[in-house]
């Protein structure tokens, strides 16, 4: 029942935009739907935890992995809408965009969102598959959003990128179908439905359709060589929806193909799909940490991270055993830390008009607040103890060592690459000489509160796991 | 009846498909892609006829309405807008791209899809050629120089996975179907407007001049 | 009481004292006053603490082991595992941090106003917390925690002083090495983790009998890389001499009498104690890299004329003398001579302490004159002793220390070490003897050029005449930083005398090992002397401090009571030859050294770079300035660092080239992913 009052919520605060032109009302209600949606989540959570899925209605169906996706969705979508609040506000004041663009953001913000509540949802792939490709068309605009050539750019090559992905997202959850002949047509084929059908699935056509769905989604999930679109849009889109971006969206499309994964996995075993898993995720890391090496432009650098990650998130779950365990944490973290950086990297673009390395100098003096958050932030992205990011990663890394060793040298000579050429970046950004122009303000509160509160999570949630989470990654770690 | 829906529809797709690669307007990119629309419209009904649901006549008329009529309008008033009349460009000429168009077929012939192709081994003449027609929609996206190109190319790739769909006997429910027809819709809307704003800014609507996002 | 003292609990206490100083300076933050005071309370307490707890764990306790909590990752758990030689490093921890806590109240007046206090307490607590946790740590992850932790604490007390450029720099370059380092430590964990099932030390150990050879030889590979670059040992050591000066002086004191050792810890750990049985090539190899690293690194300290620098320089060689004594040591176990191995052992435990000892002493008397000087340059020095008695007494005493001369400690650690290579002398093969020649010429000759260096040191220091305005501002320290200190002067003479008494503390220690126990051997000390072997050799401590004693009261005694008796003794000036004396007139820094510079300039490679300004550009007959310029080339930096550097930017830049900007080749991306993986999985 909660589902479908945070669905109609979201749908309001979506619509209020189109027919109100009052801005602290859209803000407002914007604000509540994602209060509501977070408290929603949290209560759906905790019904999963108690009897191991939630199911409503036929068309809705949430088990572990569901569950933990809502609340990374729910957290992410609240702290990104009260930081957009602040941050459009500073942007209206410096006549970058005027208030219909502002209504048109909220307006395509919440329905991201909903969206993305929709597609975790819903109770049948090609339902997903809707939604997730609704998030495609809702999110376009916000990355053309500033109407500039180089929006526009980013924002063709994103749209281009993931319809060709989805297509062949598309065509793999086709494939999966094909298993299900003798069922009546008339009803909507679930997860489920597809799962117990997978014993009459041919083999061959189980590898093809897990490769169509892992390159498919994988574009969406910013796999390598399927990556390309991120940098372009990461850094021409709003600063607060690169949170969204790599904080929830990234993680639904994982999950989605984790889920087809499980329907290969009982036909061909485990080894074929952790092996492309595997192969991928190296890649990613690979082509990342060379290129933030010599990255010049920080939202980039965060995008470039962000595939990273994924990748690291791939290999986990590739290794397995320990590595599934530890993939659902760093995935939790990472949505959690990389929002976290990105808000941290709007009030440095707000304060320096630049989203270029070099222009960035002497934050610690300008910005002291953002500059620790970020600071920190970094550490804990690149694992530094005594963050959780350090454990999952050692314990990836422990996973692989096993029956990959090979895989799990690179990753750690990888790792270390991309700790130089981040920490180089870092240094740069943080230390030396503020520039002559700029004044030293005191920041906006609420500019800082929500990269605060998400560290804050992450720092309680290195050190304790509460049980309720505990339970489902258990689950997570017996189904996928 | 079956003649026409087993062989012919799933060439005309094919064919589509290649005839795109070669043409040089786009006004004849859009006309290909209204045909190969029709194509699909029949496929859709004759499966209608074979089964009897009635659901699948809805669909079949929505398909109709969406992709056989008012994309091809769109289409062709954003052609008259912008004055896009010369402007189908590829990066590969004819005859090289004639030679790929004969490998990939013969590649979706292959042994290695054999699998895919025999999941209704009646209609393994027909997925085969609608696999093609997937690679080759693949083909044209990457060889597209014009933004309309890449649209029709995406399209036409979605196009036939239908067509593979309704071969392999996959139809689902009418509900689905609109879906998914809606949410093409939609993506055609989209991507028109988004043909506008590249023309406004780059002042050509050849995706080759937007490569300054680099670094 | 020994038993509340030895027991879990009481570490407990340690730890959590740290903590709380730790994260009580964070939030006192606002006053800096209340921080300093905080931060150095909490952190002098806990160290005695830690030294009552280490001193009787070594003298009576029982190995303890116990572990907190429990965590939801299975690799992982918080247990700790506190035998003689953790408790004798937390001994040496908590020594050294008790003096430098000291020093600090004082000293860190100066960043008063300027930068955060509570950031530098929180900071400064939190890297001893860590180097405690280090060496008492028993699982793998855990230890990797808490190393992280103690070079994530000391990476920002280095750049803590970030106005200046160069710290940050300093500070960037140390923290990607000790990271790099990291990367090879966690590679070797993972592969004993991998046969062995576990990344428990205690469970690697009984279980080693699962490693191939093979591994263990990858193993030692990749933790001397890993702890080596964390000890400084050449080529690793860049980030030595450039962090060690960039950090607050009584964190300097910490990094290079305590930090460093930790690598030596985890060494003598793995190698002595985890992988046992070792092959010989192990020990051999070891003793190669500390000559070379004792050499190169006197050398090196003999071209610099930046104090703490110069001061770096001398870690890197004494970490290379420790070295010499843990390489015979594992030789000897190899070759199945206990008695032998026991001896090298304890040699590179004691220097270890004398190291910390007065490594520490001469960083805070650095820093002492560099407060009062604001430079580091030692041109710019000289006369200092007029002006700073005191600190140029303690100064004198560690540069006595560290150059090896008798009665201080440095002169007993430098002997043990001599004698053990001496007995792998007598006692090996052709091709070890050879090794163990090449060690002991090495070590000797270091000795020559450490005290060749300090006689420079000293004498551009606080000799001779001021050569800059600034040294006749300079006053006395306060009394905190004298105390801190004079402690460890004292501790240095102390040690030395009492050699004898101590090497019965360093037995016990060496004894607790596993290849150790249950071999007879004559002992090594007796109350006064140490000596070695069936009386092959020994010396008396206390005797030789009271020849001195004897011979200086007599000297004294002659001069002023049976030469001068009749004199009167009148104060002048200087015979000066005639002229007005100058400063220019005393031999600096640069020219005492440079003579045995070029003597050696095939390793040191010296340049001399001259550059003239005219007058009159034109004509170019009357010169305005003169500028010489001498440097050393450092050959780590141009052939190994910046190589790997431009490789890496040259990749980074070519791997960039697939983000071209076009949308077409984006989809041919994924098109060859589409075609290649179904051709490969199918």
């Amino acid at each position: 029942m909660e589902l479908l009052f945070i669905f109609t919520f979201l749908l309001l605060a979506s619509l209020i935009g189109l027919f109100t032109k009052k801005r602290l009302f859209i803000e407002f209600v914007s604000v509540f739907a994602s209060i509501f949606a977070l408290f929603g989540s949290i209560n759906v959570a905790m019904k999963v935890v108690a009897l191991g899925s939630y199911s409503p209605f036929s068309f809705l169906y949430v088990e572990s992995f569901g569950a933990v996706l809502l609340l990374i969705i729910s957290l992410i979508g609240l702290s990104t809408t009260v930081y957009s609040i602040q941050y459009l506000r500073q942007e209206s004041a410096k006549n970058i965009i005027g208030p219909a663009r502002v209504r048109q953001y909220f307006v395509l913000l919440n329905l991201f969102i909903l969206f993305m509540f929709l597609a975790t949802t819903v109770n049948s792939p090609i339902f997903s598959w809707i939604f997730i490709e609704a998030t495609t068309l809702s999110t376009v605009f916000l990355i053309s959003f500033y109407n500039k050539s180089s929006s526009v750019e980013a924002a063709w090559k994103y749209l281009v990128v993931n319809s060709v992905g989805l297509l062949f997202g598309f065509f793999g959850t086709l494939l999966y179908f094909t298993s299900l002949h003798s069922v009546d047509n008339g009803s909507i084929v679930s997860w489920n439905g597809l799962l117990n059908g997978a014993t009459s699935l041919d083999p061959v056509i189980a590898k093809i359709a897990f490769i169509f769905v892992l390159i498919g989604y994988g574009a969406k999930v910013g796999l390598a060589p399927m990556h390309t679109w991120k940098p372009d849009a990461y850094s021409k889109a709003p600063t607060p929806l690169g949170a969204l971006f790599s904080g929830a969206l990234l993680p639904v499309a994982f999950v989605t193909i984790l889920k087809f994964k499980t329907i290969t996995d009982t036909v061909v075993g485990l080894s074929f799909s952790q092996n492309l898993l595997i192969l991928f995720g190296t890649l990613s890391v690979f082509i990342s940490a060379f290129i933030i090496f010599s990255s010049r432009n920080y939202k980039r650098l965060l995008a470039y991270s962000g595939i990273e990650n994924a990748g690291i998130m791939a290999l986990g779950f590739g290794f397995g055993g320990l590595g599934i365990f530890a993939g659902t944490l760093h995935m939790i973290y990472h949505s959690l830390i990389k929002s976290a950086l990105f808000f941290c990297s709007g009030n440095f673009l707000l304060k320096y008009g630049s989203a270029k390395i070099k222009n960035i100098r002497g934050a610690i003096n300008v910005l002291p607040f953002t500059s620790v958050v970020f600071v920190v932030g970094f550490l804990a992205l690149i694992g530094m103890p005594p963050f959780g990011v350090f454990f999952t990663k050692l314990t990836i890394l422990s996973a692989g060592i096993k029956n990959h060793q090979l895989f799990s040298i690179v990753l750690i000579f990888l790792v270390s690459l991309l700790f130089i050429g981040f920490l180089k970046h870092v240094t740069a950004m943080v230390f030396g000489k503020k520039p002559e122009d700029m004044s030293i303000k005191k920041e906006s509160v609420w500019l800082i509160i929500p990269p605060l509160v998400l560290i804050g999570v992450v720092i309680c949630l290195s050190f304790y796991i509460p049980p309720f989470l505990y339970t489902l990654f258990n689950n997570i770690v017996l189904h996928y | 009846m079956n003649i026409l829906f087993y062989t012919i529809l799933p060439e005309i797709v094919l064919l589509s498909i290649i005839s795109l690669h070669l043409v040089k307007k786009n006004s004849e990119m859009v006309f290909l892609y209204g045909f190969q629309s029709i194509a699909i419209v029949l496929m859709l009904f004759c499966s209608f006829l074979t089964t009897g649901k009635l659901s699948l006549l809805l669909v079949t008329v929505v398909v109709l309405l969406a992709k056989v009529i008012l994309a091809p309008l769109f289409f062709n008033k954003l052609i008259l807008k912008h004055k896009l009349v010369f402007s189908v460009k590829k990066y590969v000429n004819t005859s090289f791209s004639l030679v790929i168009i004969a490998i990939l077929i013969i590649t979706a012939y292959s042994d290695k899809f054999t699998s895919l192709t025999n999941i209704i081994p009646a209609n393994h003449a027909s997925l085969s050629l609608a696999f093609s027609a997937m690679l080759l929609s693949l083909f044209l996206i990457v060889n597209s120089r014009g933004a309309l190109s890449q649209i029709v190319a995406i399209l036409s790739l979605e196009n036939s996975i239908v067509a593979f769909a309704v071969f392999a006997e996959l139809e689902q429910s009418a509900g689905l179907q609109i879906g998914i027809v809606f949410d093409i819709f939609v993506w055609m809307i989209v991507a028109t407007m988004f043909v506008s704003m590249i023309q406004k800014h780059f002042g050509s609507i050849d995706v080759t001049s937007m490569k300054n996002l680099k670094d | 009481m020994i038993n509340f003292i030895t027991s879990e609990f009481s570490f407990e206490i340690l730890f959590l004292l740290f903590s709380v100083g730790a994260i009580g300076s964070l939030f006192l933050n606002k006053n800096d006053k209340l921080a300093n005071f905080w931060s150095s309370f909490f952190s002098i307490s806990s160290s005695i603490w830690g030294l009552i707890i280490s001193i009787c764990a070594i003298s009576f306790g029982q190995d303890l082991l116990f572990s907190v909590g429990h965590s939801v990752f299975s690799v992982f758990s918080v247990s700790f595992h506190v035998d003689k030689l953790s408790a004798f490093f937390i001994f040496i921890i908590s020594l050294i941090s008790l003096f430098c806590s000291i020093y600090g109240i004082g000293y860190v007046k100066h960043f008063y106003k300027k930068y955060n206090i509570g950031a530098l307490g929180f900071f400064y607590n939190t890297f001893i917390l860590g180097m405690l946790l280090v060496v008492s740590s028993s699982n793998g992850i855990f230890f990797l925690l808490a190393w992280e932790l103690m070079s994530l604490a000391s990476y920002f007390l280095v750049v803590y002083d970030r106005n200046d450029e160069e710290n940050i720099k300093a500070g960037f370059l140390y923290f990607i090495m000790t990271h790099v380092g990291t990367a090879f430590i966690i590679l070797a964990l993972l592969l004993l983790y991998k046969f062995t099932g576990s990344f428990d030390f205690d469970i690697v150990k009984s279980n080693m009998g699962l490693v191939p050879l093979y591994i263990k030889n990858l193993v030692f590979i990749f933790s001397i890389i890993g702890f080596g670059t964390k000890a400084g040992i050449v080529p690793f050591h860049v980030w030595l001499p450039s962090a060690h000066p960039a950090a607050p002086s009584h964190v300097s004191a910490l990094m290079s009498g305590v930090m460093i050792k930790t690598g030596i810890f985890m060494m003598i750990k793995i190698f002595l104690d985890i992988l046992q049985p070792v092959p010989v090539w192990w020990g051999l190899t070891i003793l190669v890299i500390g000559s070379v690293s004792s050499l190169l690194g006197v050398l090196y300290a003999l071209t610099e004329h930046d104090l703490k620098r110069l001061l770096a320089y001398h870690s890197i060689e004494n970490i290379g003398i420790i070295l010499l004594g843990l390489g015979s040591a594992l030789t000897f176990t190899s070759l199945g001579l206990p008695a032998l191995a026991l001896l090298g052992l304890i040699a590179a435990l004691f220097h270890t302490l004398n190291h910390a000892t007065f490594k520490s002493l001469l960083f805070l008397s650095a820093g002492s004159v560099i407060s009062q000087t604001h430079t580091r340059n030692m041109e710019e020095f000289g006369g200092l002793i007029k002006y700073m008695p005191q600190t140029a007494f303690f100064f004198l005493i560690g540069s006595m220390a560290i150059s090896a001369l008798p009665p201080f400690n440095g002169f007993f650690s430098e002997w043990l070490t001599f004698q053990s290579l001496f007995q792998g002398i007598m006692s090996l093969d052709f091709y070890s003897k050879g090794i163990f020649i090449f060690a002991v010429g090495s070590l000797a000759f270091t000795g020559g050029l450490a005290l060749a260096c300090f006689v420079k040191a000293f004498g551009a220091t606080f000799l001779a005449r001021p050569r800059s305005e600034e040294v006749k501002h300079a006053k006395e320290s306060s009394f905190s930083l004298l105390f801190g200190m004079g402690a460890l002067a004292l501790l240095s003479l102390v040690f030395g005398i009492f050699s004898g008494y101590l090497g019965s503390f360093f037995e016990k220690i060496a004894k607790s090992f596993t290849f150790a126990q249950n071999v007879f051997y004559p002992s090594f000390s007796t109350d006064s002397m140490l000596k070695v072997g069936n009386s092959f050799s020994s010396v008396s401590a206390p005797a030789i401090f009271i020849f001195f004693a004897i011979i200086f009261l007599i000297v004294i005694f002659v001069t002023k009571f049976l030469i001068n008796r009749n004199q009167k003794v009148t104060i002048n000036s200087t015979w000066d030859c005639g002229t007005d004396l100058t400063p220019r007139m005393e031999i600096t820094a640069t020219g005492f050294s440079r003579s045995i510079i070029v003597i050696l300039k095939g390793i040191l490679r010296p340049n001399i770079k001259k550059e003239i300004v005219y007058n009159d550009a034109g004509s170019k007959y009357l010169p305005k300035s003169r500028f010489v310029i001498l440097s050393i080339k450092d050959i780590y930096q141009a052939y190994f660092y910046t190589p790997l550097h431009k490789i890496t930017t040259f990749l980074s830049l070519q791997i960039k080239k697939i983000q071209n900007g076009n949308v077409n080749s984006y989809i041919l991306y994924i098109f060859f992913a589409l075609i290649v993986t179904l051709f490969l999985a199918i």
